[in-house]
């Protein structure tokens, strides 16, 4: 049973190690499809969620600056 | 004579007019509905015999989302949407079946002569935590995979949009990144197991004797034997496949085109079916189908009756190396972990 735990453990961490390494070494696809002018946001991609990225931040204030501006209209 | 065609002309003119009208008129009239200026720019399947696929330009830097239609294309989509589900409903649950009728017709392979009570150690830690890793990944790949091919046809009229669409995405990131850990268990046990699944004599007379599974007789065998070396071998082999057409869906256009990759997942569907089936009769044999066998991946030790009867000449070669006394003495705390 213990073998067994382990097993599922190292599992979860090599799952979870593949996911940042291929992070680091990918783009997201919003970004690596897409051109600047047809971009909306790459806000959507989980990807983006986890890692804090200059793209994810610009991408934030984007979206906070339109709340604004709804808000004052 | 003259005066009279001079007279008669216009009264012709106006009829010949009026004739030009009446006749004319209906046609203009069903000009828009009738003829479609754009039905030969838009002949998808005349473009398609002529020029074998349908491409224009785009300005994306994704040139090859250009290319709308290639004939290999329709060939790919009716693999994926009608023969893989054949081919992995047939391997599926015929096995399924297969396994369920054995078992009522056999039952449950028996300790003949009974439990001896005495423990030998069969797996080490290791070879258990190396089984075990590949074995989880493989259930979870094998059920986010069966996701792909059957959810939408099982899963989404019982769960619905929103569940079926959140399941499914889960599911797509397990089996994505958990090849990762499977992928290198498949390795482990390549290079782990392979100085005993080496084929021999012994396995050939194995196999001619059912394997102890068919019938009652006792076949010899070393550590491993016909069948779990026909298992090593549809691991290491179906693992590889799987992994590399995997990788090379995964990770799009890296060395592949389009035609490639629908390659790629032809042979990675039709594996993946077939390797889930034969690990259904492995985990059957495995669990309730032989008693004791569970134990030496559980524990990580058997009866000493259990490897008399279905590995003799294994169990001789453990008496000879560790001697028949300290095997009698070995705790299965200690054997286990």
């Amino acid at each position: 049973m213990r073998v067994f735990l382990v097993a599922c453990l190292a599992s979860v961490v090599i799952c979870i190690g593949g996911y940042f390494a291929l992070n680091t070494i990918q783009e997201p696809t919003g970004i690596a499809y897409a051109r600047e002018g047809a971009r909306i946001s790459p806000h959507w991609a989980w990807r983006s969620v986890l890692c804090a990225s200059g793209v994810n931040e610009s991408a934030t204030k984007t979206a906070t600056d339109q709340e604004r501006h709804r808000r004052k209209a | 004579m003259a005066k009279l065609r001079a007279r008669i002309r216009p009264v012709v003119s106006a009829m010949a007019i009026l004739v030009l009208t009446v006749v004319a008129g209906p046609i203009s009239a069903q000009q828009p509905t009738s003829v479609d200026p754009t039905a030969d720019a838009v002949n998808e399947q005349q473009l398609l015999q002529q020029l074998h696929r349908v491409q224009g330009l785009g300005s994306i830097p994704d040139t090859k989302s250009y290319v709308i239609e290639q004939p290999m294309g329709r060939e790919w989509r009716r693999f994926h949407e009608v023969w893989l589900h054949w081919i992995g409903a047939v391997a599926v649950l015929g096995m399924l079946a297969l396994l369920t009728i054995f078992y009522l017709a056999r039952g449950m392979v028996r300790i003949e002569s009974g439990r001896s009570g005495i423990n030998i150690v069969r797996f080490s830690a290791f070879e258990r935590f190396v089984h075990w890793m590949t074995a989880t990944c493989f259930i979870i790949l094998a059920l986010s995979g069966l996701n792909i091919t059957f959810g939408k046809s099982v899963l989404l009229p019982v769960m619905g949009p929103s569940a079926f669409s959140a399941w499914s995405l889960a599911a797509k990131y397990a089996h994505n990144f958990l090849s990762f850990p499977f992928v290198l268990g498949v390795i482990l046990i390549f290079f782990m197991w392979l100085g005993g699944n080496i084929p021999n004599k012994v396995d050939v007379a194995w196999f001619k004797r059912g394997g102890g599974i068919i019938g009652h007789d006792q076949p010899p065998a070393y550590r491993f034997n016909g069948g779990q070396k026909g298992v090593y071998l549809i691991v290491v082999v179906g693992g590889t496949a799987v992994a590399i057409s995997g990788y090379l869906l995964m990770f799009p256009f890296y060395g592949t085109t389009i035609a490639g990759m629908q390659l790629a997942q032809v042979v990675h569907g039709v594996v993946a079916v077939l390797f889930i089936a034969a690990m259904l009769a492995h985990i059957y044999i495995g669990t309730i189908g032989m008693e004791g066998a569970f134990e030496a991946m559980g524990k990580g030790t058997v009866d000493r009756k259990w490897a008399e009867e279905h590995h003799s000449l294994w169990l001789a070669e453990e008496k000879a190396r560790i001697g028949p006394g300290a095997m009698q003495q070995q705790p299965s705390a200690t054997a286990a972990e």
